[in-house]
């Protein structure tokens, strides 16, 4: 293979702007049809826009499709079949690989994908790291949590199909009581259980030798009377998952800062103190 | 100056090949290690016709194709 090659695709990236308009008005007709006919929520959506595959014949009638907005998806999630509603424009048993937002802004937002989808997702960042230098000699490091969180696989995957060596997840992970911890663990527990909000607070101490963990955890409403029940939940799947034993506190909705970097929900004072 | 891509054959290629797999995958009914392979296979095929075939023609395949 030449490794001089400057495009991934030497065909698409060097298309005339005509030709390449001419290829995605096609494709867009293919996805549309597509999510209209197989799709029980996508078809109701564009039904109510009055707007039906037959009725994209111009790159300027996309201007007509209605976009889908994360609260719509979240929304489904709420709804039968458990857990995508009428969303999926594939059979369920196609389903191979969930991932989901980070949850920063709200509840995560689920992401189903088929295998297919994920050669896509790689593909798409292949033409990145190809047009960036990348090439099957490079050995890639990719600093991120490795979890649920659906960014940064496809970049995985794409560096692997590149051919490049990938060394992966170098993330917060830190020793507490002389065990590895990686708070995105906590994430996914705390966010795994059903009657908690979003929202934590981790902080990592220290007094004398003895170190601690304090986990502030917020209850939604409607669980409020389920807070003793939900509290024996969290320790124990905290248990399962992190091997650590931590000071739970479970607050009211809304009562924990809120925060845009994750990071910042992670604190470890113990450095502090050593300086 | 890049050198020239005979597209028209990659497609060919393709085509074949994808025909190839659909066979192996419907032999594979009773054969999970060959019917899932070939599935796998399938969905790199598909990154292949996005890469090529669907440019071949300006993208001939029908809408609804897959």
């Amino acid at each position: 293979m030449n490794y001089h090659q400057p495009y991934w695709n030497p065909i698409l990236e060097t298309l005339p702007p005509e030709a390449l308009r001419q290829l995605q008005l096609k494709k867009f007709q293919r996805i549309f049809h597509w999510a209209y006919t197989h799709s029980k929520f996508h078809r109701a959506l564009y039904r109510s826009a009055g707007v039906a595959p037959e009725d994209i014949r111009a790159l300027e009638d996309i201007r007509r499709v209605p976009t889908v907005e994360k609260s719509m998806m979240r929304q489904i999630q709420g709804k039968d079949p458990y857990p995508y509603g009428d969303a999926l424009c594939v059979p369920l048993d196609e389903v191979t690989v969930f991932r989901q937002t980070s949850g920063t802004t709200g509840q995560p937002v689920y992401q189903p994908d088929t295998w297919q989808d994920w050669e896509w997702w790689a593909e798409c960042w292949c033409y990145i790291l190809w047009s960036q230098g990348y090439r099957p000699s490079d050995r890639v490091f990719i600093p991120f949590g490795y979890n649920v969180f659906v960014a940064f696989w496809a970049g995985h995957y794409a560096a692997e199909k590149l051919g490049c060596e990938v060394v992966g997840r170098s993330d917060d992970i830190t020793k507490v009581k002389g065990v590895l911890l990686a708070p995105s663990a906590i994430e996914e527990v705390v966010r795994g259980i059903k009657g908690l909000g979003d929202e934590y607070e981790v902080v990592v101490d220290k007094t004398g030798d003895a170190e601690t963990i304090r986990l502030r955890v917020e209850v939604l409403p409607e669980a409020q009377d389920q807070c003793t029940l939900i509290q024996s939940e969290l320790q124990d799947q905290l248990r399962l998952k992190t091997n650590l034993r931590y000071d739970l506190e479970i607050c009211g909705c809304g009562t924990l800062p809120r925060y845009e970097v994750k990071a910042k929900r992670f604190k470890d004072l113990r450095s502090k103190k050593t300086e | 100056m890049q050198p020239s891509i005979d597209i028209e054959n990659l497609n060919l290629n393709i085509r074949s090949a994808r025909k190839a797999v659909e066979e192996l995958k419907r032999l594979g009914e009773n054969f999970p290690a060959v019917a899932r392979n070939a599935e796998r296979m399938l969905a790199s095929l598909k990154m292949l016709e996005i890469n090529v075939s669907d440019v071949v023609g300006r993208g001939c395949m029908d809408p609804g194709d897959s």
